[in-house]
């Protein structure tokens, strides 16, 4: 699994709250990422096996929309990512010095 | 409106998607519409719908092979492969001239090998390029039906055209060729669609025996149409006794006789009928022998490579998800 940008924020967004079921309008949001980039993402996790999909069990008539279709991270792919995005943090490029001894904290932008 | 045209988008993306999760992305994104539309979000819905149709392939987008590389193995060899032919037609009437003048110090039989020489090498080259073909077919992009078709038979007729052009020197030549050379471009396209429906079904080796029967059999009537232009049917005109004629009843057997040189013992057609055959079409049978095998190859194994209909495809099973 090549990690580009998009991938790495779809993994930070999923790895968040891994236990969440995600939907694509809720990771469009999440990740910034247009339709467009985020759903290939998202197939090329699947294909990866590192997330699974899902379809909402609902019955639309009642709930008065589609069923929807839920992604989460598999065990493996929960591993894999964390991996992969700690990789990518020890590659980020060294955080400017300090000033006034007080260290930047956070997640890099991904 | 706006629901409509991001519907319109949407139809446009999933097109854009292998067939196989064609259906469930659709109805993923239509679900997701359904959300933004209720909650009045039209710019947002056209948005949505917009960068799924703007985006070229859905697939293994990060993973996709630039585009030098596609080139090269779709569209490149489907564009090289006719001159690759020319040139093995070419070879082929070299090496038949080396042999035989080898040959004619040695032995008093050595003209009549002239055809065959030229036949063999051209198939064996022929064969080669087909299993080259094949092979990159492997890589390129999945395709059947008459856009395989087209794009088989559509670099040959570009191909035979401009070589027609720099070799004919007169348009009349070019024109008392021509209707031949249309007529075998047209079977020859016919018979590469039927021929990947037939491999698209998963029965490859009928495909295989319905290609080669039929550009047999295009090949056959092309020829006999090139040498009905050319020749006068029957006894004709007479040279110093001799006619200057062929006898349409074995009008089947020209092709054979242009390949082997001879009438393999039939009553026909005769020496002097076939001398007038290979006069009028000389070079059109081994162009037909050199790009058919390639043809075929490409065309069974690009249908092969075409994935499964969506009906193939396991539907999902719905789990319990958050409201």
């Amino acid at each position: 699994m090549r990690i580009t940008i998009p991938v790495a924020r779809v993994l930070a967004a999923m790895l968040a709250e891994p236990d969440v079921e995600r939907y694509g309008l809720d990771l469009m949001a999440a990740t910034e990422l247009p339709s467009g980039t985020l759903y290939p993402v998202l197939r090329r996790l699947q294909t990866a096996g590192w997330v699974t999909a899902d379809w909402e069990s609902i019955d639309p008539s009642s709930v008065g929309r589609p069923a929807r279709r839920y992604y989460r991270l598999t065990g493996q792919g929960a591993a894999a990512a964390r991996r992969a995005l700690a990789e990518l943090r020890a590659l980020a490029p060294d955080p400017r010095p300090s000033v006034g001894g007080i260290e930047p904290i956070g997640a890099p932008a991904w | 409106m706006s629901r409509r045209a991001a519907e319109l988008l949407l139809a446009v993306a999933r097109r854009r998607w292998p067939v196989e999760i064609r259906a469930d992305l659709g109805r993923e994104w239509a679900a997701e519409l359904h959300v933004l539309a209720e909650r009045g979000q039209r710019l947002r819905m056209l948005r949505f719908a917009a960068s799924l149709a703007a985006r070229r392939s859905g697939v293994d987008v990060a993973d996709r092979a630039p585009i030098a590389r596609r080139l090269l193995r779709t569209t490149l060899p489907l564009l090289l492969a006719p001159s690759a032919c020319v040139g093995v037609v070419l070879v082929s009437l070299f090496a038949m001239n080396v042999v035989v003048e080898w040959l004619s110090w040695r032995v008093g039989w050595a003209f009549d090998l002239q055809l065959p020489i030229a036949t063999v090498v051209t198939l064996c080259a022929a064969v080669g390029l087909a299993v080259f073909a094949r092979r990159l077919a492997r890589g390129g992009a999945p395709s059947g039906g008459w856009r395989v078709s087209f794009g088989i038979v559509a670099p040959v007729a570009l191909t035979l055209a401009a070589a027609g052009y720099a070799v004919l020197d007169d348009s009349d030549a070019l024109a008392r060729v021509a209707p031949g050379l249309v007529l075998w471009l047209a079977g020859l396209a016919l018979v590469l669609r039927v021929t990947t429906g037939t491999a698209g079904r998963g029965r490859v080796r009928l495909a295989w025996c319905v290609g080669v029967l039929g550009a047999i059999v295009v090949a056959d009537l092309a020829t006999i149409l090139a040498v009905l232009s050319h020749v006068p049917t029957g006894p004709g005109t007479a040279v110093d006794g001799v006619p200057q004629g062929v006898d349409p009843a074995f009008a089947p057997l020209w092709l054979l006789a242009c390949y082997t040189g001879s009438a393999l013992g039939l009553p026909g057609p005769t020496g002097q009928e076939i001398f007038l055959i290979t006069d009028a079409v000389l070079l059109e049978p081994l162009l037909y022998l050199a790009c058919t095998p390639y043809a075929l190859a490409w065309a069974i194994r690009a249908a092969r490579e075409r994935p499964a209909s969506t009906a193939d495809v396991v539907a999902p099973s719905p789990v319990v998800g958050p409201s």
